[in-house]
């Protein structure tokens, strides 16, 4: 239970609320436990038909299984290149001209709440507050937290030996489980003054206008939205091979595939940073859920339940990308991990996701959390069939994919691939990654990264689902 | 060029499905059925959805036969239900027939051509020619649609540079070149014009790359698929070209066209050099462009007629129309936004030059899809197979001859035609030979007495493996092919084998 929170010497004390309110007064919404009792007896359930099957009827079983997995990739394909046709060609985004921006007037502008959590980042403190204090809003308009944990003394110490500007605090967050990101936040959450809020990482270097954009944002999209979802991108791209590649994938998740969902209104998956939020909303939405490992997913997910819609904003935040494999696996497996958790979560009880959402909403959901998730579990297994039937041609493994369940795959492996690949380069192209065009083609390599992270994500979230594996920065 | 930024998505997915509508209504209330391409892609469908080796072979053997408009064709025939007897090739030609015309539509009004685009529209819509293609199931109508889509989204991409019309010329150029062998001269012309016009343009190494990358990746990788399926499918990756290295011109493959049609095409190609010089004093590269690969068209038609590799209906020379229309269209456009600027005027004598131009490239091109129509069938000199040879009314009749003689046979069909020929008839003792080996038929059908019915030369059926492989076996047989007899434009042959040790 939280009582008080200790606090820095340049901030006095204050009560705060509960950050693990949501699993409390909402257990039903919060990963919390990750695997209810009736799921687990379905999935049990589930699992022992298929063995029984697999044992009495072992090739009429793995014919099934091939047909269901093509037609899911099939349908995962066009999906995804939909998105993409939609964030082209529609208006996705909410784009704010410089002449709205000049027209505002300071007087106007609302307090605006930032947080950043922040966990052993003492190498990004002085960045950060550098990037924080170059943003275009004026000064007694913001109210920023740096949200440290209590025992992270060397961040406190770093952020001690500076002098903070005016608007920045500190609020220390104290030590107790789980140690995640949106336990943190939420108890930011409590302490915030502004009407709208945002939420950084330690190492963001947001557009300087942002906070502005998004202020025109909210008030142009409507009451009914309650955040926008800006882009993020990397100042760090050309880094290494790894960090190229990450740009790729970052570059059409957040500037071709988001902008597609927005375009058609469906469920936005948060992307970590650079969410900014109606803070009374917020709170009626009884903030993160401290024990989901990709709060910013599940968020996104509760707003659209709650009735409430994201946009996407125009606007970049800088982020650094993982440059190391040793790091990038875990922050992937911590992802992957978190959609699980996510997923399951909301389809504990399907009927009444389906009565909040709608069925296109629902069926966006299935596709963009259940599905992606699925695909990189799924990859390596037809990876390995594929290598299997060009060195061998083995004739069983022919006979597995009758006619149109061949042409399908066929179709998947030549043109479903070849169509993630040619996104990515897409990605960089709108980007004006030049040079990193021609990278995107080795975007396969890293698939197999993913389907590795993705794997031990599925084996973590049954031994340590709460298990934050925090990415390290400053590495570039 | 006036490109608005808005149009109604709503409009353009309205007329398309109703331009399909009233194709497929009007090609089946006048009766048309399908052509023998369309028998020959339903034919490969089927047995690729049968899981047949021949299904495979059908779609990627011969540049002649390209993939694309089987693999359209595929997931309709798939998904069509059997109860309404509806060919698919004959929906789905409907489709891109009704894509083309939407396409030319939208192009010339994101061009501002006004209420000219639908008098041009029109001259694609009422040509028989293209009709009769988007009535019988062929390939045409996606060989012009993929056109358009190139020429429109090509020059789209000159004018305004936008991401969106790089992506389409990339798809539409690839797809394209899926379509068969005879577009690939104009993909190749596409692909340089691309690649001139980011030489010529003041930007960065790395852009240039970066756009031709984008521009091409699709290309290449269509290439490189192909030669990828051929090796693993016929075991030589570049069997699908074969016919190109091995073949000289087939007796019968020549050009064969009615005079009046040789002419409208020859005044097209003169609308479209107009088009070009105008566009040049214009300094409109976007023009110069469309007339480039406007030009193509009849330059890469020259090509394979002097190779003797083009005849009748070959869908190089009915694509010059939308093409030239097209150009029309752009310079209309071009015009009408000069009279805007400068606030009206009289016509100048440029203007009426072009009219000139156009009406002398239009008038024999009515009268080459009017005179067929109004003559009876057979007065043309024409180099199509007859419709009937095609439908193998004969076959029963060829199955009794052969059973006469053992019960033990087995007939391979050669060529793609042999999908078209067989879909009228079943029986065990016929099978699909699209890469047929004398030696492998003898082991496989050890017992049987064997024969092989190999189609004329002529036309796309001169390009057929059975042909590059065995020089003159439908005039002279050949060392293990001993003459039978003679089946409509079929020629039977039967195997010759060791006589068996008792």
């Amino acid at each position: 239970m939280f009582q008080k929170s200790a606090v820095s010497s340049q901030q006095s004390a204050v009560t705060v609320g509960d950050p693990l309110m949501l699993s409390r007064l909402r257990p039903e919404w919060s990963a919390r436990v990750p695997i209810t009792s009736a799921q687990r007896t379905v999935l049990l359930a589930a699992c022992g038909v298929v063995l029984l099957l697999a044992v009495w009827q072992p090739w009429l079983t793995a014919k099934v299984f091939v047909l269901t997995s093509t037609v899911f990739y099939v349908i995962h394909a066009i999906y995804k290149l939909a998105l993409v046709r939609f964030s082209i060609s529609v208006n996705s985004e909410l784009v704010i001209g410089a002449a709205e921006l000049a027209a505002i007037r300071d007087e106007e502008l609302p307090v605006y709440s930032i947080m950043v959590p922040m966990y052993h980042e003492c190498e990004s403190v002085k960045h950060l507050v550098q990037a924080l204090s170059q943003l275009d809003y004026p000064a007694d308009k913001l109210d920023v937290q740096l949200l440290l944990e209590a025992d992270d003394n060397e961040t406190r110490a770093a952020v001690e030996a500076i002098t903070l500007p005016a608007g920045f605090r500190v609020t220390v967050i104290p030590v107790s489980q789980p140690r995640t990101k949106p336990k943190a936040c939420n108890v930011g959450l409590d302490f915030a003054r502004g009407e709208y809020l945002v939420i950084y990482d330690a190492e963001d270097r947001p557009e300087r206008d942002q906070l502005k954009k998004a202020v025109v944002g909210f008030s142009r999209a409507g009451a009914n939205t309650i955040c926008l979802q800006s882009r993020l991108n990397f100042y760090n791209p050309r880094h290494n091979l790894i960090t190229r590649l990450f740009t790729a994938e970052y570059s059409a998740w957040f500037d071709l595939s988001l902008p597609g969902l927005s375009a058609v209104q469906a469920v936005i998956p948060l992307g970590g940073t650079s969410n900014h939020f109606v803070t009374r909303r917020l709170r009626e939405l009884l903030g993160w859920d401290a024990f989901n490992v990709t709060e910013d997913c599940d968020l996104g997910i509760r707003i659209q339940r709650a009735g409430y819609q994201t946009s996407m904003l125009h606007t970049t935040t800088w982020e650094e990308a993982c440059s190391r494999v040793r790091f990038w696996i875990p922050q992937r497996t911590r992802w992957i991990k978190g959609y699980i958790q996510t997923y399951l979560v909301h389809m504990r009880h399907p009927l009444q996701l389906l009565r909040e959402l709608g069925l296109a909403k629902f069926l966006h959901f299935q596709l963009v959390v259940g599905c992606s998730t699925l695909a990189t579990l799924l990859n390596p297994l037809f990876w390995f069939l594929a290598v299997l039937w060009f060195l061998f041609r083995l004739d069983a493994l022919t006979s597995l994919f009758p006619g149109p369940v061949f042409a399908m795959g066929v179709l998947c492996l030549f043109a479903g691939n070849f169509a993630f690949v040619y996104l990515g380069m897409i990605g960089c192209y709108r980007r004006r990654y030049w040079d990193l065009v021609s990278y995107a083609l080795l975007v396969p390599c890293y698939w197999i990264l993913m389907s590795y992270s993705g794997w031990r994500a599925f084996f973590q979230f049954f031994s340590d689902p709460f298990k934050w594996e925090k990415t390290n920065h400053g590495l570039s | 060029m006036a490109y608005p930024k808005h149009e109604s998505i709503l409009w353009r997915w309205g007329l398309w499905v109703s331009l399909t509508v009233v194709l497929l209504a009007a090609g089946l209330y006048l009766g048309r059925e399908v052509g023998t391409e369309g028998l020959v892609r339903e034919g490969i469908c089927r047995e690729l959805l049968a899981g047949y080796t021949s299904g495979r072979q059908g779609v990627i053997s011969s540049v002649w036969w390209g993939p694309f408009p089987t693999l359209a064709i595929l997931p309709v025939a798939f998904l069509l239900p059997a109860a309404l007897s509806l060919p698919a090739c004959l929906l789905v030609s409907a489709l891109f027939g009704a894509a083309t015309l939407v396409l030319i539509e939208q192009a010339l009004r994101m061009w501002g051509a006004g209420r000219w685009r639908w008098v041009l529209l029109l001259g694609v819509a009422l040509n028989p020619a293209f009709l009769e293609h988007c009535w019988t199931g062929s390939s045409l109508p996606m060989v012009t649609c993929l056109l358009v889509l190139s020429l429109y989204s090509v020059t789209s991409w000159v004018h305004r540079r936008r991401l969106l019309d790089l992506v389409w010329f990339a798809f539409g150029s690839a797809l394209l070149l899926g379509t068969g062998y005879e577009m690939s001269g104009w993909v190749l012309a596409a692909v340089c014009v691309v690649a001139i016009e980011e030489w010529r343009r003041r930007v960065s190494g790395a852009e240039k790359r970066a756009v031709l990358l984008v521009a091409l990746l699709p290309l290449a990788y269509m290439v490189a698929l192909w030669l990828l399926m051929c090796w693993l499918i016929m075991g030589d990756h570049l069997y699908a070209m074969r016919s190109l290295m091995a073949a000289g011109p087939g007796p019968g493959s020549a050009l064969i066209l009615p005079d009046l049609i040789w002419w409208s095409y020859a005044c097209l190609a003169i609308l479209v050099v107009w088009m070009l010089v105008l566009a040049l004093r214009g300094h409109d590269r976007g023009g110069v462009c469309l007339a480039v690969l406007g030009l193509a068209l009849p330059g890469a038609a020259g090509l394979m007629a002097w190779r003797e590799q083009l005849w009748d209906g070959a869908p190089l020379l009915l694509a010059i129309l939308p093409a030239a229309v097209m150009a029309l269209g752009h310079w209309l456009a071009n015009r009408e936004q000069g009279e805007t600027a400068n606030g009206g005027g009289a016509s100048t004598r440029c203007d009426r030059r072009t009219v000139g131009v156009w009406l002398l490239a239009c008038l024999p091109l009515i009268l080459a899809d009017i005179v067929p129509l109004a003559l009876p069938p057979g007065a043309l000199r024409t180099a199509s197979v007859p419709s009937d040879s095609m439908q193998g009314p004969w076959l029963p009749e060829l199955e009794r001859h052969i059973r006469l003689q053992t019960p033990f046979a087995k007939v391979f069909v050669c060529g793609f035609e042999s999908f078209a020929l067989l879909q009228s008839h079943v029986s065990p003792i016929f099978e699909h030979a699209l890469d047929f080996n004398f030696e492998k038929s003898k082991r496989d059908y050890h017992g049987h007495v064997l024969y092989i019915l190999v189609p004329r030369p002529e036309q796309r059926n001169a390009m057929e493996s059975i042909h590059w492989k065995n020089r003159n076996i439908y005039v002279q047989g050949g060392p293990d092919a001993l003459y039978d007899s003679d089946w409509g434009n079929w020629r039977l042959f039967e195997i010759i084998q060791a006589t068996m040790p008792r």
